[in-house]
């Protein structure tokens, strides 16, 4: 009776464990390096402090690109603290910012990117955020849409894009706010970003979110994360989590630099989160072993139960 | 004795879980091929960083980098005349109190070696062909970082993929 129990928890958090693993996704920061100690990008405020920000849709064509934008900003809204009045992201009324300028307007627009260096039509569209290189504190972002007349693709609202030359405008500002915030993106190795799923996982949905799959191509067949749509669920619905994003006083990346000469910006992979962290491939290898250590000591047992004289089952 | 095997079972199945589903998770990342980014270089090199330089661009709306390499050896070239240092521009950089990060920028650190796809620019400058996956690190024994190949064998699939 004992043994069975043992098994059956062991069994259980084996399959929690499985299960938590092999979903969960990493996310990675920003981060330079301020007297000496690595300091992540953040803008420095607390709840319910929001980020105004103005939307431009000039040249975003005929589609309804700033109510697609707002829904995006709403997902992150929902996602900081439940609650879509008090808001993380907030649109200002038009005014006169530029976009991808330093000019103390967060502005959300379309302009053609091809003349920034290395970006051609692959891009979908860029994030700028500025800083201040002494004190890590973030001073603005642009987020530019790329509206290069060649580019292959058009810009769309909606959802389920029927082809791999429609882009929802929706999708894409999910992913772009999420820089904003000083996300790095997800990626597989090789790439200069963060590899997902390499145990130090944080916000455990914000993997797909923050994957650069919007690099189009030609011979790309999908250009959008998992699924069809991104929801709040797509994010990690914890509050708190996403206010840590923006303090300073967090240790979310607290990840010493071995290299006193890096001046340029580190991607810090997240460590944020126990249950998603490296405390579950420890403790889901600690079950497997204690389930391998009770089949093995079941199957002894069983053998010595055939030995002639030891059992009376009949 | 069934039990036993049940329980076997329920084993391998945990066992072999995560590794069948790990490249799932990844299903959604599509980067450029290794042919797309050849086809937007006309330069690929392998080459150590030698310094890097932030400032303003010309009308003082973005900061750029000037990132200068020392070639160690051309991987793949279309130009006339490769030469032994390139410098390319990439976005991004701090100059006094301004900083400037944007994704799909490649970083550097002065002394690493890379192998850099590299594309022309205006005014005869020199980028990143692809953004970040234009620029892929190489570790102290010669091999591409995340792509288990070494430079010479890397160097040995450019052709092929050039023919």
């Amino acid at each position: 009776m004992f043994q069975k129990t043992i098994i059956q928890a062991a069994l259980a958090t084996a399959v929690a464990c499985a299960l938590i693993g092999s979903s969960a996704h990493a996310y990675c920061v920003w981060s330079i390096k301020v007297g000496g100690t690595e300091t992540r990008l953040h803008w420095g405020i607390e709840p319910p402090a929001t980020i105004p920000n103005m939307i431009d849709e000039t040249g975003s064509g005929t589609i309804n690109a700033r109510d697609s934008i707002r829904q995006s900003e709403l997902k992150w809204n929902q996602t900081y603290n439940g609650i879509p009045a008090d808001r993380l992201f907030a649109e200002g009324t038009a005014g006169t910012g530029a976009i991808l300028k330093m000019d103390s307007s967060n502005t959300i627009g379309f302009m053609d990117l091809s003349g920034l260096p290395g970006y051609g039509n692959y891009v979908l569209g860029i994030t700028c955020v500025w800083y201040n290189p002494s004190t890590a504190h973030i001073y603005e972002f642009d987020i530019a849409f790329n509206n290069k007349t060649d580019r292959g693709w058009t810009w769309s609202t909606n959802p389920n894009p029927s082809s791999n030359t429609e882009c929802d405008v929706a999708s894409l500002a999910v992913h772009e706010l999420g820089h904003a915030l000083g996300l790095g993106h997800v990626a597989a190795s090789g790439t200069g970003a963060c590899q997902e799923n390499d145990g130090k996982n944080g916000f455990r949905d914000l993997g797909p979110v923050m994957q650069p799959t919007f690099n189009m191509s030609k011979e790309r067949k999908d250009y959008r994360p998992e699924g069809p749509s991104l929801g709040p669920e797509d994010l990690e619905a914890n509050p708190d989590q996403i206010s840590r994003l923006l303090r300073a006083d967090d240790q979310l990346a607290t990840q010493a630099n071995p290299d006193p000469n890096v001046r340029h910006m580190k991607l810090i992979k997240g460590q944020g989160c126990g249950i998603c962290g490296a405390a579950v491939p420890a403790a889901g290898l600690l079950s497997l072993a204690l389930i391998a250590l009770v089949t093995l000591a079941v199957g002894i047992k069983s053998l010595m139960g055939r030995v002639p004289g030891r059992t009376a089952a009949s | 004795m069934r039990s036993v095997s049940l329980i076997r079972l329920v084993v391998l199945v945990l066992l072999a879980a995560p590794w069948v589903s790990a490249p799932l998770a990844r299903a959604a990342y599509f980067p450029l091929s290794d042919r797309e980014l050849l086809a937007a270089s006309d330069l690929v090199v392998d080459a150590i960083v030698r310094e890097q330089t932030s400032h303003w661009n010309e009308d003082h709306s973005l900061i750029f980098t000037t990132v200068t390499l020392d070639v160690l050896q051309t991987l793949y070239s279309r130009r006339a005349s490769a030469g032994q240092v390139v410098r390319i521009v990439v976005l991004g950089g701090e100059v006094g109190d301004v900083g400037l990060v944007v994704e799909d920028t490649p970083r550097f650190r002065v002394g690493e070696r890379a192998v850099v796809f590299i594309a022309p620019w205006t005014k005869g400058r020199n980028v990143v062909a692809g953004g970040e996956l234009g620029w892929i690190a190489v570790d102290p024994s010669g091999r591409l970082i995340g792509r288990a190949i070494s430079v010479d064998g890397f160097a040995a699939h450019l052709r092929m993929l050039s023919r």
